[in-house]
């Protein structure tokens, strides 16, 4: 059997470019052109997938984005994508795409039986069914549903497809590329407006492609042809095919995702994105989406081979497939009879309308008489039968109350059943951008109503304008109207060409069609939602246990979620509904609608943003002498920072140790450059350090440093760091590397709110500078010999500052010391940081030279009691609590956060403070965050005094060390308190001073 | 590279190891060393202006986004009392000195950044299509005209972007974060390179 449905020269397929493909293991083929859903209908395939709920045989119900039945697994392994919709796939050579949501076969689907149970699976059975004990809910009632629902299956491999992100602007967005969108980017377009025409199929036209409409007096794709050419002349034009527009944000924000290459198929080589994800920022807007026509919720209207009339007429004229032989198609409105017209044209052997109007008089009923068509009128299909596909329907006269049928039924047999209950107008981005809808009486459909504040307009079919030549004239004007409002041409209107749009006679509503039984007995099914299996009954069911506000019915019966989102269930469920209350449709109202508007990938949205670029790895000019060295770095905010750099098969404890004992018998290199650096200049500087900091900066001479601390205005200690004065009106400032951006800010801040008179500027100068600090009682001696500075402590003392050079470069040299021990801190520009590096380290052989990380250095400055805010405080400690009553100044009048040491709480006695501690077993290393308590009790809770703040083990001082925020701990000194962990086990320790190693602080000279 | 100033020293940018990118309509280039200087300061006060312009050779801009060049120096408006001086490479270190001498005893920060940050040079036809790739701003050429210069984002990169002429961009990133920015240009720069 091959195409056995194609239709011979009709369509927009290539026939020169056959291609082949497989669909549930067997191979079809197709042409360039074709969807997945017009090559399986050409291959006489109708059957398609399993329901999701009830596992009954399903479709292709549209020829669009709307479909939700057609839901496919497309290709394999790491390419695999779940729930594609087959009306969206272009068909490729070599693709192949399953069935879902079946097991073992689609033809002979094991859970089918669900249908035989129905009955115990209404709406809301979830909350019912697996409500006890609560307890299962995830161990045992998630698990039962996600295996039996849910849709396709989801990659495990890595995508092996690249993505893009693009952000673009124009002046006016139009979306949607049929008639009225085309119109609308004519109108902009030629204003010489920036203009994105984005439209989601491979060719625009929109229902052009599926019509044989006339617009001046030629064939309307003649229209579009010379439309795009014109188009894509204009520079400031971007026409966007495969581009769906999914997302409607705030200020005119939309998103769009372009399939670049989804349509050729899996690419050998990622070079080419396969989709792109748009970011659009639009002055206007232009909705021209068109319309998504409705369903008939008739009993067992689910069959495969019953699709909607528009999208048989789709695949007859624009793909060239007759899906059927024999054609029922039922309507409430005349634009079916263009598709029973389309079908007995194109060869179909027997073609009956059933109308449920009495007496339609639409020019098109008399045509499609004339053409020997046979029109049952006032009729209603109450069934159909057919395992796998449709193969009968059987109607039956309607009576004029709607819900009754007044006559016996006939049997009409059929391989295709075409259905329309009138048309909806697209308003999903509309309705995004918080516009609201109307309800158009005559049409029977919502339509927009008062734009949102971004003022998008609408045109054409999405605006409840059907006819072609209504929606070529709203194009003309909204385009025309948008580009003038965002400052392009005079807004005159191109006059709209002529047409030969056909006068159309009344619909006839019936929202539920009635079967041979009461609506909920028997078997016979009403889906209004076929993505998600909810039928009618469901409804009323919804409406008797008090669900009736549409927001609760949606939660209720599930209707319009999924991938479908409910573009072809809402309004039938909303019209059931308002028939249920007795309410007018617009009384019920609608649910939000959401973006996307159709699924987007997450690698779309992704784009370039993974593997290396997912995150940034910010490193220092000294990187490639660490990765050259074996460092193992530590993450500290976005920075790669040395941890430690292992010998051999070292672990890190033993590389930490050796480190430290070498640091302090030798001369030790560490990578300071992450350090935040700010530069201050103006004369009053020195005034403006005094405010911030808790001691006196204006004393300070120049070539001189000074440690600070800041506080917030809480009296707490934010941040600290050593500050240079360079010259009287000119300091380096230095801050904790993960508090430069926020210490830059907090200057900023008083700067401009309170002190704005001062002259004083700030400048970060974190990245200008590269620093190697050398520390040990050898790293005078190893800089001796690269330096032209006078190293004699006479000259050089500790916090002193001096420029020359190192290793040829230029420097700062600063002596100041976070470990205790003699340090420089050697700073040059930042293109000569290797440089220096690699010279120090060279120099350093014969001087025992030992680089070290982020881990010794902790250890060191713990040996010492330094502290490391953010670690050893928490934004509660003040400068006292830290012992550290020496560094806030009592002849300055005020500083930042000196008025809250008089709030009651900050004043008491008692309050945490840092103290060191020594454990029992000089051997064991408190965890960090450890409690300390006074009274240990078999269990917590307990009272807590305090906790561990930072703990090691010190090879300096030969045991474990660890610092601790303990109430009233500067007066517990020499008290034992214990360390309750974790393990049960209980670990006695002695509060001591913060100083563990060379308290006299002799070794600062080397 | 060996220094200019300092013989025998050895001195690198964030991208030294990096190769240009060069294809059919776009060309990726580091523009190493240049002079970068912070000048801070009153452009109401008329004897900073006047002495700034002196040295500069062309007066401060005043307006948002705007910049002014004389011969290789450009300045950049970054903020009211900010401005961005680029010179030619290692050019700086004069021009600090003539800025700070003759700004003697007026209000005034003048900082070098030279190494704080490189500076990126794209161009061709595709350089926009590049950078709209992660650069949220409209580079249309009639929004985004010669000269004219902001900082904004690019991804998680802080960027500050001019528009020298015609297609070629000037793109100036962090040290540490050039690295990052780069690989996201070279890797957006593959769908062109076949």
């Amino acid at each position: 059997m091959s195409q056995t449905y194609r239709l011979n020269g009709k369509g927009r397929i290539d026939r020169s470019q056959p291609l082949t493909f497989t669909y549930d293991g067997k191979a079809y083929t197709g042409y360039r052109g074709d969807t997945l859903a017009s090559a399986l209908l050409a291959n006489g395939v109708k059957l398609v997938g399993r329901s999701f709920k009830y596992h009954r045989p399903r479709g292709i119900m549209t020829a669009g984005s709307e479909e939700p039945n057609a839901l496919v697994q497309l290709g394999e392994g790491n390419r695999t994508e779940p729930n594609t919709r087959a009306t969206m796939v272009e068909l490729f050579d070599g693709l192949s795409a399953s069935s879902q949501n079946c097991w073992p076969s689609v033809k002979f689907d094991l859970q089918s039986i669900n249908q035989k149970f129905a009955k115990l699976f209404p709406a809301g059975f979830y909350y019912k069914t697996f409500m006890f004990p609560a307890s299962w809910w995830e161990p045992v009632y998630e698990k039962i549903i996600r295996n039996a629902a849910g849709l396709g299956k989801s990659p495990m491999e890595r995508d092996p497809d690249s993505y893009a992100q693009k952000f673009a602007h124009c002046d006016v967005l139009i979306v949607g590329g049929g008639p009225a969108g085309l119109a609308a980017a004519l109108a902009a377009g030629r204003t010489g407006a920036r203009v994105i025409l984005a439209d989601e199929q491979n060719e625009l036209g929109g229902s052009l492609l599926s019509d044989d409409a006339q617009i001046d007096g030629k064939l309307a794709l003649e229209w579009v042809a010379e439309s795009l050419a014109e188009l894509e002349a204009l520079e400031d034009v971007t026409v966007l095919r495969r581009t769906t527009v999914s997302g409607y944000y705030d200020y005119n924000y939309l998103t769009a995702l372009e399939r670049v290459t989804d349509h050729l198929g899996p690419q050998d080589d990622d070079s080419t994105p396969r989709q792109r994800f748009w970011k659009i920022r639009a002055k206007r807007v232009v909705l021209a989406q068109g319309a998504i026509e409705r369903p008939l919720v008739f009993a067992d209207n689910d069959r495969p081979g019953i699709m909607l009339a528009s999208a048989l007429r789709t695949y007859i004229n624009r793909f060239g497939v007759l899906p059927g032989r024999e054609i029922v198609v039922f309507t409430n409105n005349d634009t079916a009879y263009k598709t029973a017209l389309d079908a007995k044209a194109a060869g179909a052997r027997d073609v009956t309308v059933v109308d449920l109007r009495d007496d339609p008089k639409g020019a098109l009923v008399k045509a499609a008489e004339d053409a020997g068509i046979r029109v049952f009128k006032g009729y209603a299909v109450v069934a159909t039968t057919g395992k796998h596909a449709v193969n009968a329907c059987e109607i039956a006269k309607l009576g004029d109350d709607n819900r009754t049928i007044v006559s016996d039924t006939t049997a009409l047999p059929c391989d295709i059943m075409a259905h329309s209950n009138g048309w909806n107008p697209t308003v999903h981005l509309w309705s995004q951008a918080r516009g609201k809808l109307n309800w158009d009486e005559a049409q029977q459909c919502f339509v927009p109503g008062f734009a949102g504040p971004w003022k998008p307009v609408s045109a054409g079919s999405g605006n409840g304008a059907f006819a072609l030549k209504d929606c070529l004239s709203q194009g003309y004007a909204t385009g025309a109207a948008a580009a003038k409002a965002a400052g392009f041409g005079s807004g005159d209107v191109p006059a709209t060409p002529a047409t030969d749009d056909i006068e159309y006679g009344a619909m006839r509503m019936v929202w539920t069609v009635p079967g041979k039984k009461p609506l909920g007995h028997g078997k016979a099914k009403h889906f209004h939602d076929h993505q998600n299996d909810v039928v009618a009954s469901d409804i009323h069911l919804a409406a008797r246990e008090g669900y009736i506000s549409v927001e609760h019915l949606k939660r209720y019966t599930t209707t319009g979620m999924g991938t479908d989102q409910g573009k072809t269930s809402n309004v039938n469920a909303l019209a059931i509904m308002a028939e249920i209350r007795n309410a007018a449709i617009p009384e019920v109202g609608t649910t939000t609608f959401r973006p996307p508007y159709t699924p987007v990938t997450f690698g779309a949205i992704t784009g370039q943003n993974r593997n290396e670029l997912f995150l940034q790895k910010r490193t220092t000019p000294m990187h490639k002498a660490h990765l050259d060295a074996g460092a193992v770095f530590e993450d500290v905010g976005d920075w790669k920072r040395p941890w430690y750099f292992p010998k051999g098969k070292e672990t890190m404890d033993e590389a930490v140790m050796r480190e430290c004992r070498q640091v302090r018998e030798s001369v030790g290199m560490l990578d300071a450059s992450t350090l935040g650096k700010i530069d201050i200049q103006g004369k009053d500087s020195a005034e403006f350090l005094n405010w911030i900091y808790t001691n006196k900066w204006d004393n300070l001479k120049p070539g001189r440093a000074r440690y600070g601390l800041m506080l917030n205005e809480h009296g707490m200690v934010f941040d600290d760091g050593v500050t240079t004065r360079l010259a009287d009106d000119h300091f380096h400032m230095t801050t904790t590397t993960g508090g430069a951006a926020r210490v830059l800010g907090w200057l900023e801040e008083w700067s401009q709110t309170e002190w704005p008179k001062m002259d004083v500027y700030f400048t970060s100068v974190t990245e200008q500078w590269a620093v190697c600090t050398i520390t040990g009682p050898k790293s005078r001696a190893l800089l001796s010999e690269l330096t032209s500075l006078d190293l004699d402590p006479e000259t050089f003392p500790f916090m002193a500052m001096q420029e020359g050079t190192v290793a040829g470069a230029p420097a700062r040299v600063y002596r100041i010391s976070f470990t205790g021990d003699l340090a420089y801190e050697i700073n040059v520009p930042a293109r000569y940081g290797l440089h220096v590096w690699n010279a120090l380290r060279e120099a350093g052989r014969k001087h025992d030279l030992c680089l070290y990380g982020t881990e010794t250095m902790h250890v060191l400055r713990a040996e010492k009691g330094f502290i490391i805010v953010g670690q050893d405080t928490d934004g509660t400690v003040t400068p006292m609590d830290l012992g550290m009553n020496w560094i806030v100044s009592k002849k300055k009048d005020d500083f930042l956060g000196r008025r809250s040491f008089a709030r009651s709480d900050t004043a008491r006695e008692g309050r945490k403070q840092l103290v060191g501690l020594l454990t029992q077993d000089p051997n064991f290393v408190l965890p960090e965050g450890a409690h300390v308590v006074e009274d240990v009790k078999p269990k917590p809770p307990m009272k807590t005094l305090g906790h561990v703040t930072s703990s090691y083990y010190s090879p300096n001082v030969g045991r474990s060390i660890a610092l601790a925020l303990v109430a009233n701990g500067h007066n517990r000194k020499g008290d034992t308190l214990s360390v309750p962990l974790m393990s049960g086990r209980v670990e006695k320790v002695t509060i001591t001073d913060t100083v563990f190693f060379d308290k006299e602080g002799t070794r600062t000279n080397g | 590279m060996v220094d200019a100033i300092h013989p025998g020293v050895t001195a690198d940018t964030p991208l030294t190891a990096k190769t240009p990118v060069q294809i059919e309509g776009l060309s990726i280039t580091e523009l190493p060393f240049l002079g970068k200087i912070t000048l801070r300061g009153d452009a109401g006060d008329k004897g900073f202006a006047d002495a700034a312009k002196k040295v500069l050779g062309v007066a401060l801009p005043t307006a948002p986004m705007s910049s002014a060049q004389k011969g290789s120096i450009r300045v950049f408006w970054k903020a009211f009392d900010e401005w961005l001086i680029w010179t030619e490479a290692d050019g700086q270190t004069k021009l600090i000195a003539d800025l700070r001498a003759a700004l003697d005893g007026v209000g005034k920060a003048v900082v070098d950044l030279s190494d704080y940050y490189t500076v990126i040079r794209v161009s061709g036809s595709l350089s926009r299509d590049l950078l709209t790739k992660g650069c949220a701003l409209d580079l249309h050429p009639r929004r985004f005209t010669p000269g004219q210069a902001t900082g904004t984002g690019f991804h998680h990169a802080t960027i500050f972007i001019t528009l020298v002429e015609g297609d070629t961009f000037d793109v100036m990133i962090r040290w540490s974060f050039a690295d990052y920015l780069w690989d996201y240009f070279a890797d957006g720069a593959r769908e062109w390179s076949a």
